[in-house]
């Protein structure tokens, strides 16, 4: 191959040589938006849409559910913490937590198994205009994480299979594996964790042990780092929590002051009291995100504090799918293994991997 | 309000002036149909909620207008009658038909990239495209996939290694005419 992927992907590019927008229409657009009155801030779409000009009010027949949706972030942000309930479970949840973490020996691994299901909505127009069917799929990650952090991670993602399917006419066997990624990989990287900067994404042991323990240090931390992401402040803020609860690393003493902070999120609130994830249940806490019909769970036993998984659930009925259906599903088991199975380093393809100045990390094959 | 310091109309004429056709070439590449509503919409939206614009704003918009396209499909598929909405559009001179759906008609049918395309999964298909079209970094393409950094370097790879495979066998007509017809769900 003479020519290169992204050369080949970049000359079949649609957009190329796409006219674009005049500075002038840009200009114009972009005056009438802002030409709002700061009132419309966060208000109701009809008085949002005032002044648009003609082509903008085109979208108003498909925008008017999402901005409908959109104004209820601000809402929320005006309370002063998680619902009453919530508080008070989850500092239950804190004060009860009794898990005592293992104590890892000299070049010990974390083996974190991370299994469930999500959601995958499936167009099938090429026979059948318009036509989708939701169907949920399985996800299962088996990572070993050295201990201390001083040795690279290891990765093997297993296939994925269905679940079920949500709705739709059925799926034939062609379909799903079009669709499904069936096959095992494993990978790994030159780099340890020690030697990039952790995040509450990808947290190392620096990372996690540096993180305040104190609720109100901590929660000031946990909202300087997610500042400016997500669609709003305090979404993002459980999403931050979510992600590096997600990790199956989080300390007992940093999980309860975890539950602590997640009580000061504004919007946070039991949804459920009896959710189920995997074999086990608890309570569920939730935060309703207007942006994208979903609500993602954390689900947590009270009595001592573990935390059961993550799950999905949809807020409003779509693509076949009614409310209320849990459409994802997250459960994270660690437990001390003396060494990485040699089928896992074996099959593991390692990735190149640098951190750049601003502690990003690149990596190439 | 003070957290929208800065964040005044200057800034979204620069914002609008800087990105707008960025985002249009985004929106026309997924659902050229419905291009110029999805610009509008995501604009208005980075307007509404401007103090949570980030500095770099380009992978904030992208990820907005997946979510609009995802709204704007479903509404679609709701109500048959927004079908004839796109032929409405007389935005001052553009086409978007005739642009968009005339280079994807060609690049579907013809080209050895579409049949790749094709044969890719919806996943890769997306990371490709915003890795070579969108020119984004991983960790861009992690953020407006909103998954983690690890995950969108790993669905990269994977992406361009299955399609460097597809390229080296023998060309086949397509199986699908592409016509980016899932766009929506990949960028779920």
């Amino acid at each position: 191959m003479t020519t290169s992927l992204f050369d080949q992907l970049r000359d079949a590019d649609p957009a190329r040589g796409l006219a674009g927008y005049g500075d002038a229409y840009l200009s114009a657009s972009a005056h009438s938006i802002s030409s709002r009155s700061v009132e419309d801030h966060g208000t109701s779409p009809d008085r949002a849409r005032r002044g648009v000009p003609r082509s903008l009010l085109l979208v108003a027949p498909v925008a008017a559910a999402a901005a409908a949706l959109l104004v209820i972030a601000p809402a929320l942000t005006k309370a002063p913490s998680a619902s009453a309930d919530a508080v008070t479970m989850l500092t239950q949840a804190a004060q009860h937590l009794t898990a005592v973490d293992p104590t890892a020996k000299p070049g010990q691994w974390w083996e974190v198994r991370t299994t469930g299901f999500s959601l995958g909505i499936i167009d099938t127009a090429s026979t059948d205009p318009g036509a989708q069917v939701a169907i949920l799929e399985s996800r299962n990650r088996t990572a070993y994480l050295s201990a201390d952090g001083s040795q690279p991670s290891y990765f093997a993602d297993g296939p994925a299979s269905l679940v079920r399917q949500l709705a739709g006419e059925p799926v034939t066997s062609a379909e799903l594996a079009s669709w499904l990624d069936g096959s095992t990989e494993g990978w790994t990287t030159d780099l340890a964790p020690n030697d990039t900067p952790g995040t509450w994404q990808s947290p190392n042991p620096a990372f996690l042990a540096q993180l305040p323990r104190d609720a109100s240090a901590l929660r000031q931390r946990l909202y300087d780092d997610s500042a400016g992401g997500g669609n709003s402040t305090d979404g993002e803020a459980f999403v931050y929590v979510a992600d590096i609860l997600r990790s199956g690393v989080v300390p007992a003493d940093l999980r309860s002051a975890l539950y602590r902070v997640l009580a000061t999120i504004p919007g946070v609130e039991i949804t459920s009291r009896a959710a189920t994830v995997g074999t086990a249940s608890g309570i569920a806490f939730g935060r309703y995100e207007s942006h994208n019909g979903t609500r993602t769970e954390l689900v947590i036993d009270p009595a001592n504090g573990d935390l059961v998984g993550e799950r999905d659930v949809a807020t409003q009925s779509h693509d076949g799918i009614s409310a209320g259906t849990v459409t994802g599903q997250t459960v994270v088991t660690r437990t001390l293994v003396d060494a990485v199975p040699p089928t896992v380093v074996n099959d593991a393809q390692v990735l190149d991997c640098n951190v750049a100045t601003d502690g990003t990390v690149f990596c190439i094959r | 309000m003070s957290e929208d310091a800065g964040r005044d109309s200057d800034w979204f004429e620069a914002l609008f002036l800087e990105c707008g056709n960025k985002v249009l070439a985004y929106a026309t590449r997924r659902c050229p149909g419905d291009a110029d509503d999805i610009v509008a919409e995501v604009f208005a939206t980075a307007w509404k909620y401007r103090s949570n614009v980030p500095a770099e704003p380009l992978p904030w918009l992208y990820r907005t207008a997946a979510h609009q396209i995802q709204h704007s499909h479903r509404s679609r598929s709701r109500r048959a009658a927004l079908a004839s909405r796109s032929a409405q559009m007389d935005e001052p001179g553009r086409d978007p038909t005739d642009i968009a759906d005339g280079v994807i008609a060609q690049v579907d049918r013809e080209t050895a990239v579409a049949r790749v395309m094709a044969d890719l999964s919806p996943r890769d298909r997306e990371v490709l495209r915003l890795w070579a079209w969108e020119q984004l970094s991983t960790d861009e393409i992690a953020y407006v996939l909103v998954i983690s950094s690890t995950a969108a370097r790993v669905r990269l790879h994977r992406a361009k290694r299955r399609a460097e495979a597809l390229l080296q066998q023998d060309p086949t007509p397509a199986r699908l005419p592409l016509a980016l017809r899932s766009a929506v769900e990949e960028i779920q």
